[in-house]
């Protein structure tokens, strides 16, 4: 920067000081807050002392979003082989699980020639809901081929 | 008259920090009146800081204020690590730049009025006509555009010049309060002090 205009910068800058508010207002600022905290303005419940925080260091904040994220992702990537390593069905499996069991009680006396379809009769109505519930149960078909 | 100079920034925060940190412990104990004594003692540094980078006497007022209602709700967080000044220096600095990011271009300045002996003052007449002798400048001019060329600078470049060359903090004091090292605070003050003069350069 040059050396001779730098000062007067710096001087210039230097009449901001003597901006000065309102006569009086520093007397009457301290007032105006002690009733605005008796009010009970600014009280915070957990997540905004959380925000606060945060407000005051910005990157818990970003290490926060990027915990989260990674959990998430992590949480998805596994989720599918932690059932499958567990034996928990997934919801496609349910009704071929369900109608097996219930064919394998359904077949007849060893040595009888039996064809057990795992087909369910009954299939729940697809596309409308994630979460709509089978409305009957199936039943399996059993056929006999007889002697 | 007698000649007035532009005041000296204050340098010496005036934190008594074993006085400020037995208020603290009070205000800590839901004591109105020590945060009382406690706001008296920073009030006008805060408000100057803030009144500075927004240029707008109204959003100073505002901020201000929640600055301190926030300082108080946020206090049972305040363990002394840094003084009772640092700290609600911070608060004030982050509400203050997170405002401003928001109101983005929406600058509407309502500035206060200088000093009354001000514009009686042979030192600064002499400042604005010497500055200026292509034109006649009146200092509620220069004050304007003083304003408008602060405003112009970035939220972090504007408020390190607020801090060092205004309010006469230290750089170190200035790192701790923004969260960043020294030669950062360096580097923004030169770059801004370098955009003032290309803005102001008319005036210089």
């Amino acid at each position: 920067m040059d050396r001779q205009a730098r000062p007067t910068v710096e001087k210039i800058i230097a009449l901001k000081r003597l901006e000065q508010p309102p006569p009086g207002y520093f007397r009457l600022l301290p007032e105006r807050i002690i009733h605005r905290i008796e009010q009970g303005e600014g009280q915070s419940n957990f997540w905004e002392t959380l925000s606060a925080a945060f407000g005051i260091r910005p990157v818990l904040a970003y290490a926060l979003g990027l915990t989260v994220c990674g959990a998430l992702t992590v949480g998805i990537w596994c989720a599918p082989r932690m059932a499958q390593s567990a034996g928990i069905a997934t919801s496609g499996d349910l009704w071929a699980v369900e109608s097996s069991k219930i064919a394998a009680a359904d077949a007849p006396p060893s040595g009888e020639r039996w064809l057990g379809s795992t087909n369910p009769i009954m299939k729940p109505r697809s596309g409308e809901s994630l979460f709509m519930m089978p409305e009957g149960r199936a039943i399996p078909v059993s056929l006999y081929l007889g002697n | 008259m007698q000649a007035l100079s532009i005041p000296a920034p204050n340098a010496e925060p005036a934190a008594q920090p074993e006085e400020d940190l037995a208020l603290v412990r009070r205000a800590q104990r839901e004591d109105t009146a020590a945060y009382d004594e406690l706001i008296r003692r920073y009030q006008e540094r805060i408000y100057a800081t803030v009144y500075h980078m927004t240029s707008n006497h109204e959003d100073a007022n505002d901020l201000a204020q929640e600055a301190f209602i926030k300082g108080y709700r946020a206090l049972r967080t305040f363990k002394g690590d840094s003084s009772f000044y640092t700290w609600v220096y911070r608060i004030a600095v982050n509400k203050t730049i997170n405002f401003l990011k928001q109101r983005k271009n929406r600058v509407q300045m309502s500035l206060n009025d200088m000093d009354f002996n001000a514009e009686h003052d042979p030192e600064l007449l002499a400042l604005v006509s010497h500055n200026t002798p292509r034109r006649d400048l009146s200092l509620a001019e220069l004050q304007e555009k003083l304003n408008a060329a602060l405003q112009k600078l970035s939220e972090h470049h504007r408020m390190v010049v607020v801090l060092h060359d205004i309010q006469g903090l230290s750089h170190e004091e200035i790192g701790e309060i923004m969260d960043c090292n020294v030669g950062t605070v360096r580097s923004r003050l030169f770059y801004a002090r370098q955009q003032l003069q290309a803005y102001l350069a008319e005036y210089l």
